[in-house]
């Protein structure tokens, strides 16, 4: 873990040297902030991330933006765990082969970590009331790497009271399990985005977005195994299908109200090949609050199961999942910010969310004791 | 129940017919109150990088709260 934080602080430091004479001539923004995840599983994620962008000339902007996230789980038990136990890993070495500091005597893993760093490149180039955005995303695990690339185009019209906006994606993710770094995995991404902004009056605008994605390849956790028949029997690999297509439509409205304060409904529709449908509803308000903008808002999402989702198999089955993520189930998020100016140069943002997910299923299988409930708290400074 | 299919099927008609009814030019000087910060599509609430990040590991819908413009269009 040590070498680990000693490659990241490397690379952040290699990326300042490389980016520090030419912010000098560039007008540069330079943006850092802090996120934090805990949640009642025992998981809990801290993200340091940087943003800069510099304006090369009058139409051309790149962005750079490095992170990274670590996750540690205190109260991971590899050797009592359900899904774990039988795991075929154990024919290939011990608990220590892939977590590193593991409690010899209560098998408890006292230092459960994993990091994910993500690098990102984008270029904004303006052409009247056109704009071109290139980027790349970089996100790399121990036992993980995915490559993005997108397109976006935004094009201005009607004097900008509207605005088209067409995006292209295309990833490619490979994994290799811990304890099988040959085992090369691939999956494949290609998603298409549209968006129409509209300003509809002078105290109201609205968006509409559709969205299609394409998936192809290995789509299973290599983590993940599911129990068959019962807790004593032999746990089976998670097993997904290879293909999956999705589509969304969402909406947005905006109101100006009084006192300056503004409100926001959203509503989005998602559907899958894997049965899922999902639907989320969300209202947002915010006010001027000195320079500061006050933000308060309720989300709530909730989702259908995958056609082969079960939460206990009483026989093995083509595909197999216990996937909390494709269980029925719903969710709240709560959150409040404040955001604006501090002084010319810097601005702040402050964030706190609550997350809480609902569902009625048999936990005894999990990990966790019930459905999860989560902190997020995010620090932001940036310099302009 | 029914009540809530009603609701389903009303609001994206609700938001077509608004969009609809976005033709008349607003001026730019008439833009003031819509180039406020508070103004600014905020995606659900998960805008921010994080936020989604943190959602997408839960959930299996993602996506829709892209695009740009709208505001004052003084970009």
């Amino acid at each position: 873990m040590a070498a680990a934080d000693g490659r990241v602080a490397r690379r952040w430091a290699l990326l300042a040297a490389l980016l520090g004479p030419g912010c000098l001539g560039a007008d540069p923004s330079l943006g850092v902030r802090v996120d934090r995840y805990a949640g009642s599983d025992g998981v809990t994620v801290v993200s340091p991330r940087s943003d800069l962008a510099l304006d090369l000339d009058d139409r051309t902007q790149v962005g750079l933006n490095y992170g990274v996230d670590a996750v540690s789980a205190a109260s991971f038990n590899y050797a009592q765990s359900k899904t774990h136990r039988g795991d075929p890993v154990r024919t290939v070495g011990n608990c220590k082969a892939c977590h590193g500091g593991i409690d010899a005597i209560s098998g408890a893993s006292l230092n459960y970590r994993d990091t994910r760093q993500e690098l990102g490149v984008t270029v904004v180039r303006r052409l009247g009331e056109t704009e071109l955005k290139p980027a790349y995303i970089r996100s790399q695990e121990d036992d993980y790497l995915s490559q993005t690339l997108s397109l976006g185009l935004s094009q201005g019209l009607f004097s900008r009271d509207s605005t088209l906006d067409l995006g292209l994606r295309h990833s490619d993710d490979v994994s290799r399990p811990v304890w099988e770094k040959d085992l090369v995995r691939g999956l494949s991404t290609d998603a298409a985005t549209l968006t129409l902004t509209q300003v509809l009056t002078r105290r109201s605008q609205a968006r509409l977005s559709a969205e299609l994605s394409d998936l192809r390849g290995f789509l299973s956790n290599p983590y993940a195994f599911v129990q068959v028949g019962g807790l004593t029997s032999q746990p089976l690999p998670e097993r997904h299908p290879d293909a999956r297509r999705q589509g969304l439509l969402a909406v947005a409205y905006k109101q100006a109200l009084g006192w300056d304060s503004a409100l926001e409904l959203d509503y989005r529709y998602y559907a899958d090949t894997w049965d899922v449908t999902a639907q989320t509803l969300a209202l947002q308000w915010g006010k001027p609050w000195g320079p500061f903008t006050l933000e308060a808002g309720w989300r709530h999402y909730a989702q259908t199961q995958a056609w082969f989702f079960r939460n206990f198999y009483a026989q093995a089955q083509p595909y197999l999942s216990r996937d909390l993520k494709l269980a029925a189930f719903s969710d709240d998020l709560l959150n409040v910010g404040l955001r604006g100016g501090l002084g010319r140069d810097w601005s702040m943002d402050l964030r706190y969310g609550r997350y809480l997910r609902h569902d009625d299923l048999d936990y005894r299988l999990y990990y966790a004791n019930g459905p999860v409930v989560s902190d997020m708290v995010s620090v932001g400074v940036t310099y302009h | 129940m029914r009540r809530r299919g009603h609701l389903r099927r009303l609001l994206p008609a609700a938001a077509l017919a608004a969009l609809a009814a976005g033709c008349a030019t607003v001026q730019p000087w008439d833009k003031e109150a819509l180039s406020r910060p508070a103004m600014q599509f905020s995606g659900e609430g998960a805008a921010q990088p994080f936020v989604a990040h943190a959602l997408s590991t839960n959930e299996q819908a993602e996506g829709g709260e892209g695009g740009s413009g709208g505001g004052c269009g003084c970009r």
